[in-house]
């Protein structure tokens, strides 16, 4: 079973290893630099559990964990 | 013959510094261009260099040129050449934050694939350097094949190379010949290009197979129907199989471009140091801790808000009536005078009184978005948000609401997603106002105060703002499940790091903001001021075929010039008596009569809803209006207000009809003016914001059915309580 990233513990380093979801926010991810082989640091999560914020290259970027469920991702 | 401008295009992310590389580029010789079809704006400046006219057009912040929206295809036709009314664009200077270089320069690989000339500016190389990261802009020059320019907008520093390599490559620049996609993809947009007859450029034919359900692929299905669709969907298959999946197959492309380019050029530290964004963040994102500093700040800014208003509010009352004297002691007794004292000045200065209030919150809302802060809000707030059918950067917009609901729909501009923009801008007029607030302390004060437990009045005020944050979300997400459905939109969303907001760019918005108010709004409040004020003043003449007027200059007069306190004060209250007169046999007056069967099930009768009535364009009115309806006179000042709270309560308990039920009238009075949208500005601001009548329209319709109904359960149900609880 394949862990995504809104499995992720905050703290946690990972690696993409795929990217799916709807054609749109699949775009949207890779516009803001998500791609296979990026890594990303789960930074945490908001009050109610949602949306998660994580660090990718140098940006912060927040996401809800319905659109962090097509991400998967490997520990590093 | 005069040379042409040089047209050159401001493209990149949000928060990559383009807005203050424009506004430092052209100073103050900037306006707003606006396009058929679309709520998108874009900003238009010039600016002068070795005697070249340069024209600057600032194209909204995006991640990169997959259109899925007219909104967002406008900036690409843009760039195409392919909206009417502007020329294609010269050059593009592409703006990237130099510390978040390969995600920024995915958007420059797109735009190398216009057709012409990129420079890329390299914006705050300072905060790079506080990283550790170094750009070597030569050697990235010669990897890209695009001329780089180190600038930091904020300061101005290399802004002058910059505007000369404009001119240089307006005049000398080739449009780069970057080809990074694979064959594959290449060679399937060429035949789909064949295969349309030049309906679209090039560019949108690569974009058209790429972009899965973007926007050209909506309207060209549209246009050539499913058969034609299929056929696009069968290319994509066959880039499929052939290993070139899109839109996958795209971002591998250009990312291993932009990695092999740029791996020479940045030096990062191995280590990345901890910013100061890093440190502010571990508390504003805590859970805790994010939360309470969020409502503190909420809290204070508020505070802030109605208190630092307060005396300008003061002020432009003092001078409003002043003016009004002003002209009293010029024109004759009459229609004009009337019209202007009472209609436009009194009119529009009691709006014009609200616009502290409403630029403290522009100021307020500039200073977040600036900072940063507001992502790290609309982070915070999003799942409440989403509960109600929107998301976390709605809560910012209709938070605003609560003092003035114009600054807030103007706000949610920052919601890119259409459906949820106008899901906000429609619910927003619900957040209690402090318009509302008048109408509140009257009420309470002549009915909820004397003789009742001390917390009756607080709680009261509580429950009201309660009833709009309560229906609000309500309406929103029922709006969000009918009128305004459709797919979830993407929430995806960055979190740009702190800086400090610039007091010249906030105080730059304010204004912005302030004088489009005035200027778009003021034509329809002053036009439904003048319209209210006509329908109380004719007919002017009483029974007898003496205007009122006359009558009234005549006993005040008299009353002046008469000794003793006695006669003054009946010489006020025969004036105040024909007022009232005067009021109810107007047009206004004479409506409100005919409609008392539909004030009765809300326990009203005329002189409320007449009251109401006027009150429609702007609802503060109504004060006045019931101090002139029940014969107090003007009420300017807080012992005539209380007289007036004294005197309703009296007319109200000795009413007949209504006497036992004076709370549940007045509750109902509330709750119809909190849910109504009695506000001219809202809706012409709404108007503005939606490009549309039929929205403002909507707005008016719904609430007010809303209010009526409210109302009609307060007071059938306080009703209902009375009889059955004493």
């Amino acid at each position: 079973m394949s862990l995504t990233l809104d499995q992720v513990l905050p703290g946690q380093f990972v690696e993409i290893t795929a990217i799916a979801g709807e054609p749109g926010l699949v775009q949207r991810l890779y516009e803001l630099g998500f791609c296979e082989g990026e890594r990303i640091e789960f930074v945490g999560r908001a009050p109610l559990g949602d949306p998660i914020e994580i660090r990718i290259a140098n940006s912060r970027i927040s996401l809800r964990k319905i659109e962090a469920a097509g991400i998967a991702v490997r520990i590093v | 013959m005069p040379v042409p401008p040089i047209i050159v295009a401001l493209v990149g992310n949000p928060n990559a510094g383009k807005s203050t590389l424009f506004n430092a580029l052209s100073g103050l010789r900037q306006h707003v261009g606006n396009y058929p079809g679309v709520t998108v704006e874009m900003k238009k400046g010039d600016f002068v260099v070795d005697g070249r006219r340069v024209e600057l057009i600032d194209l909204p912040g995006t991640y990169s040129l997959a259109a899925r929206s007219p909104d967002e295809m406008v900036a690409v036709d843009l760039l195409l050449g392919r909206q009417p009314s502007e020329p294609r664009p010269d050059l593009i200077v592409s703006v990237v934050d130099a510390s978040n270089l390969e995600r920024h320069l995915y958007l420059t690989t797109q735009l190398m694939e216009l057709g012409v000339p990129v420079i890329v500016a390299l914006n705050m190389i300072d905060m790079a350097k506080a990283q550790g990261i170094t750009i070597d802009a030569e050697r990235l020059a010669k990897s890209l094949q695009v001329t780089v320019v180190p600038i930091q907008a904020n300061a101005g520093t290399g802004l002058d190379t910059l505007r000369a390599e404009i001119v240089r490559a307006a005049d000398h620049g080739i449009a780069p010949a970057a080809n990074l996609l694979p064959e594959p993809i290449l060679r399937a947009s060429e035949a789909l290009h064949g295969s349309l007859n030049g309906e679209i450029p090039q560019f949108l034919a690569r974009r058209l197979l790429l972009d899965v359900g973007g926007y050209t692929e909506q309207w060209l299905t549209a246009k050539r129907g499913p058969g034609w669709h299929q056929t696009l969907l069968d290319a994509r298959l066959r880039l499929s199989e052939s290993g070139c999946p899109v839109p996958a197959a795209e971002a591998k492309a250009r990312y291993a471009w932009i990695r092999a380019a740029t791996v020479t050029a940045i030096t990062k530290p191995a280590i990345r140091p901890v910013s100061t964004t890093d440190r502010l963040d571990t508390i504003l994102t805590h859970k805790l801790w994010g939360t309470l500093v969020f409502l503190a700040l909420m809290f204070i800014v508020f505070q802030a808000i109605f208190v630092g208003a307060e005396p300008l509010m003061g002020a432009i009352d003092t001078v409003t009536k002043w003016l009004a004297s002003l002209v009293e002691g010029v024109l004759p007794v009459g229609p004009l005078r009337s019209l202007i004292t009472d209609g436009v000045i009194t009119g529009v200065g009691g709006v014009i009184k609200f616009l502290p209030q409403i630029l403290l919150l522009f100021a307020f809302i500039a200073f977040l978005e600036d900072c940063g802060y507001m992502a790290r809000a609309a982070f915070l707030m999003d799942k409440i948000m989403s509960r109600c059918g929107l998301s976390g950067k709605s809560f910012i917009p209709m938070l605003s609401s609560i003092a003035c609901a114009i600054p807030g729909v103007m706000a949610a501009r920052v919601i890119e997603n259409r459906r949820d923009r106008i899901a906000t801008i429609l619910v927003a007029p619900l957040m209690s106002c402090s318009a509302r607030l008048p109408i509140y302390g009257l009420m309470i004060g002549a009915f909820l105060t004397v003789g009742r437990p001390f917390w009756l009045k607080g709680f009261t005020l509580f429950i009201m703002y309660m009833i709009g944050f309560l229906v609000a979300p309500i309406v929103a997400l029922i709006l969000k499940r009918t009128l305004l459905r459709g797919a979830t939109p993407i929430f995806v969303m960055e979190l740009p790091t702190y800086r400090r907001p610039s007091l010249k760019a906030i105080l730059r918005r304010m204004f912005d903001a302030g004088w489009a108010f005035v200027r778009r709004a003021g034509t329809l409040i002053l036009a439904s001021m003048v319209i209210v004020w006509a329908l109380l003043y004719f007919p002017n003449t009483d029974e007898n075929g003496q205007k009122y007027e006359d009558r009234i200059a005549a006993i005040t007069e008299k009353a002046e010039a008469a000794e003793g306190e006695e006669a003054k004060a009946e010489g006020e209250r025969q004036v105040n008596a024909l007022r009232s007169e005067w009021k109810r046999t107007s047009l206004l007056g004479r409506v409100g009569h005919s409609m008392e069967p539909v004030f009765a099930p809300l326990g009203w009768d005329w002189k409320i809803g007449v009251a109401a009535l006027a009150s429609f364009p702007a609802r503060e009115v109504i004060v006045g209006t019931l101090g002139i309806l029940y014969q107090e006179g003007d009420i300017d000042s807080d012992e005539k207000a209380d007289q007036l709270q004294n005197t309703i309560r009296d007319r109200w308990s000795e009413d007949p009809i209504r006497g036992p039920y004076v709370v549940p009238v007045a509750l109902s009075v509330m709750v119809f003016f909190a849910l109504c949208c009695q506000c001219a500005s809202t809706l012409a601001v709404i108007r503005r914001e939606t490009k549309s009548w039929a929205w403002p329209a909507f707005t008016f319709a719904y609430m007010t059915i809303l209010a009526y109904i409210g109302a009609f359960l307060t007071f059938q149900i306080g009703r209902w309580v009375v009889d059955h609880l004493s």
